[in-house]
């Protein structure tokens, strides 16, 4: 008895002690990110490689805001097979993981054999190869980092995915060159898709990844187009009176949700795109628009103002039950569903400032992860765990990115002009 | 033929006016600001002038019906606020209730048991003589509260809350569920966004529920300082006041020494 009681009472006067530093460490903010040492990929072909593969890894390790790469110049070995891995050399450093690996060239290409370790308990976590042609260093690169991402994570890497986005660079007299564009998650690779003298708009992917949908503005009037990503195949999809415009992909990827104002005010309605049927799914004189497809693909989220002022609703699509779902805040809208299903992201406006914020349908808990003002358009990695959304930096747009926790912030950079209307594909492999 | 027409149009008009005059006589009630009467009398002059013509009627017309929808969409937003206030009552009033039920089961469990000591001890009924009942530590409550402590460690804030929220679930009458509400109540304060009202309301039911536990003290600090965060002062003030007051003295004057710190430095 006298033993249980000693213990309860040690116990609380650790946990109260605790509590007392626990407070002032949160004020500051941000957890240890993890070590981790990527050691130079080893090179068995010609020449030179063309793209440095462990400089990539650790960019996209450390986007994610959980890892702090070790740097280059303070590893003591270089070893490239885990047969030469050395760990006190690691041990010296507080490197919590090693990744080691070299790139061998086969008939096809090239194969990347690496190996991660847990330095501490000097463990080999992960062994294994990822193979391509003599061309895609970087897709061999994003592959490995996935894998890596997802062995120390438990969460399934994004690293190989793409974005869309739209450009517009000024050309005197106040008009613009548009240019829909798509690149790696890091920004690379960036190519041009399309390209007009009138604005685009609202890029989406369909599930599969092999085609998007959007709207643009080249016969002056706002109409959507499907474009095939591997066949480069166009089509117009809509041509009606008035707004054309929001179109999103359902998640058997046959429909496609979208705004028309053809019938008086802008409504939502769904297209199955095989036979271009539509069905008209709101009727109300406010306006519904910025549709979001329910992970199951039975109900949408939209918004509309039929309140007074924007806020988000959501539809059954087999009963046309609609349903208010946001109540604070005096403006919500754009809202993305998550993939993984949980909750959608949105503007939110708070206190006369527009900020980016996750919505916990079930709870209704909003939780805001931007600071900036002018946040928009947001988008989420197939994965769950980061969002790109347009903002502006010293008057020029810019795409940033931070995590659902909210406790990482990036900016992603671009060549052309003012940046804007982010979309993140699906999984793509 | 035509004085007809015009004749006709001109009922049409003020048929129409004199039915959103109704509407508009009634809007200003929820108005405090503007007189109902005046109003009227102020709308009566524009339902004359229409009959000049039909088009400008049918302006007016157009004009009103966007008033009306302006307002019915003001009207609807306002219902679906208060039916979502309403809603979250009634789930509040729920909670309540179920929990004073429980506390009441308890109570009525209690006190039988007490009588059973009593008598079982045979001894003559002396108050003095009752030794309160053990509580006995079971082994998965410690491990499922060191499981909960252990995220708090590790500084998984959000995943710890929900731990010891289903900790007092499990074991409201748990030797470690006094200790779980005051984690509740810190953890409250820090994740994101900080949720100082749960906070206080688990503070308070700490205290309410658990009286004479040595976590009090501390507990009755803490919601003092919930309180002075939520902008309360007063309210902030008196709690700290009675910590002094009441625990000043004694092995566990800590809560006092930093309620007297606190007090120094706020007020």
């Amino acid at each position: 008895m006298i033993r249980i009681a000693l213990i309860v009472f040690t116990l609380m006067a650790l946990t109260s002690q605790v509590s007392a530093q626990l407070i002032i460490e949160i004020t500051k903010g941000v957890d240890n990110p993890t070590a981790i040492a990527i050691v130079p990929f080893g090179w068995e072909g010609g020449g030179i490689p063309k793209e440095d593969v462990a400089t990539i890894i650790e960019t996209d390790l450390q986007r994610t805001g959980q890892f702090s790469p070790v740097p280059k110049e303070d590893m003591l070995s270089t070893p490239q097979d885990k047969s030469e891995v050395y760990f006190r050399d690691w041990r010296a450093l507080n490197v919590d993981y090693l990744l080691v690996g070299k790139l061998v060239p086969t008939a096809e290409g090239l194969q990347a054999e690496y190996a991660l370790f847990d330095v501490y308990t000097q463990a080999l976590v992960l062994e294994d190869r990822q193979t391509g042609s003599a061309e895609s260093l970087r897709d061999i690169a994003h592959g490995i980092s996935d894998r890596v991402y997802q062995k120390l994570t438990g969460i399934r890497g994004a690293f190989s995915t793409k974005l869309l986005y739209v450009s517009a660079v000024g050309r005197g007299d106040a008009q613009y060159t548009y240019r829909l564009l798509i690149s790696d998650v890091d920004g690379a690779r960036e190519r041009i898709i399309f390209e007009s003298q009138e604005p685009i708009l609202t890029p989406s992917w369909s599930p599969d990844g092999e085609t998007i949908a959007y709207v643009s503005f080249e016969t002056t009037r706002p109409a959507i187009y499907s474009h095939n990503l591997r066949t480069n195949e166009r089509s117009q999809l809509t041509n009606f009176k008035g707004l054309n415009g929001a179109p999103a992909w359902s998640p058997d990827g046959k429909q496609l949700a979208m705004v028309l104002s053809k019938d008086g005010s802008p409504d939502i309605y769904i297209m199955t795109v095989a036979t271009r049927e539509l069905k008209r799914v709101t009727r109300h004189f406010a306006i519904d628009t910025e549709p979001s497809w329910m992970p199951d693909g039975k109900s949408l989220v939209y918004t509309s103002d039929r309140g007074g002022k924007p806020q988000i609703y959501q539809v059954t699509l087999a009963s046309g039950y609609e349903e208010r779902v946001t109540f604070e805040g005096s403006y919500n809208a754009k809202a993305k569903v998550v993939p993984a299903g949980g909750g959608i992201i949105m503007v939110h406006r708070s206190m006369g400032r527009d900020h980016i914020a996750l919505l916990d349908i079930e709870r209704g808990k909003i939780n805001i992860l931007t600071e900036t003002d002018l946040d928009e358009s947001p988008s989420i990695a197939p994965n769950g765990a980061i969002l790109l959304y347009a903002t502006k930096v010293r008057g020029k747009g810019v795409l940033a990115a931070v995590s659902l926790d909210g406790g990482t912030k990036y900016f992603m950079p671009s060549r052309f002009g003012d940046v804007r209307e982010p979309a993140w594909s699906p999984f793509l492999n | 033929m035509f004085i007809r027409l015009k004749i006709n149009t001109a009922l049409m008009v003020s048929a129409v006016f004199v039915y959103s005059n109704a509407s508009f006589a009634q809007a200003p009630i929820v108005d405090a600001s503007v007189g109902a009467p005046q109003v009227a009398v102020s709308a009566m002059p524009v339902a004359v002038e229409p009959v000049s013509g039909g088009n400008q009627g049918q302006g007016e017309l157009f004009y009103q019906l966007q008033l009306l929808q302006q307002e019915v969409m003001e009207l609807r937003g306002t219902v679906e606020e208060q039916a979502y206030q309403l809603k979250q009552l009634k789930d509040q009033s729920m909670e309540r209730y179920i929990d004073l039920d429980r506390r009441l089961g308890q109570a009525a469990n209690a006190v039988p048991s007490a009588v059973n000591t009593d008598s079982g001890s045979g001894l003559n009924g002396n108050a003095e003589n009752v030794v309160p009942p053990v509580i006995m530590v079971q082994p998965e409550e410690k491990t499922a509260y060191d499981r909960a402590y252990a995220l708090v460690t590790s500084r998984r804030f959000d995943d710890a809350l929900e731990a010891f929220k289903q900790f007092v679930i499990d074991y409201p009458e748990g030797k470690y569920a006094p200790n779980s509400f005051y984690w509740m109540g810190e953890l409250y304060q820090v994740i994101t966004p900080q949720d100082l009202e749960s906070a206080r309301q688990v503070f308070t039911q700490l205290i309410d529920q658990y009286p004479g536990h040595a976590k009090i003290p501390d507990a009755m600090y803490k919601l003092g300082k919930v309180y002075f965060l939520k902008g309360n002062r007063s309210k902030s003030q008196d709690l700290l006041d009675q910590v002094i007051a009441d625990y000043s003295t004694g092995s566990n004057s800590s809560a006092a020494n930093k309620a007297r710190q606190f007090i120094n430095a706020n007020f």
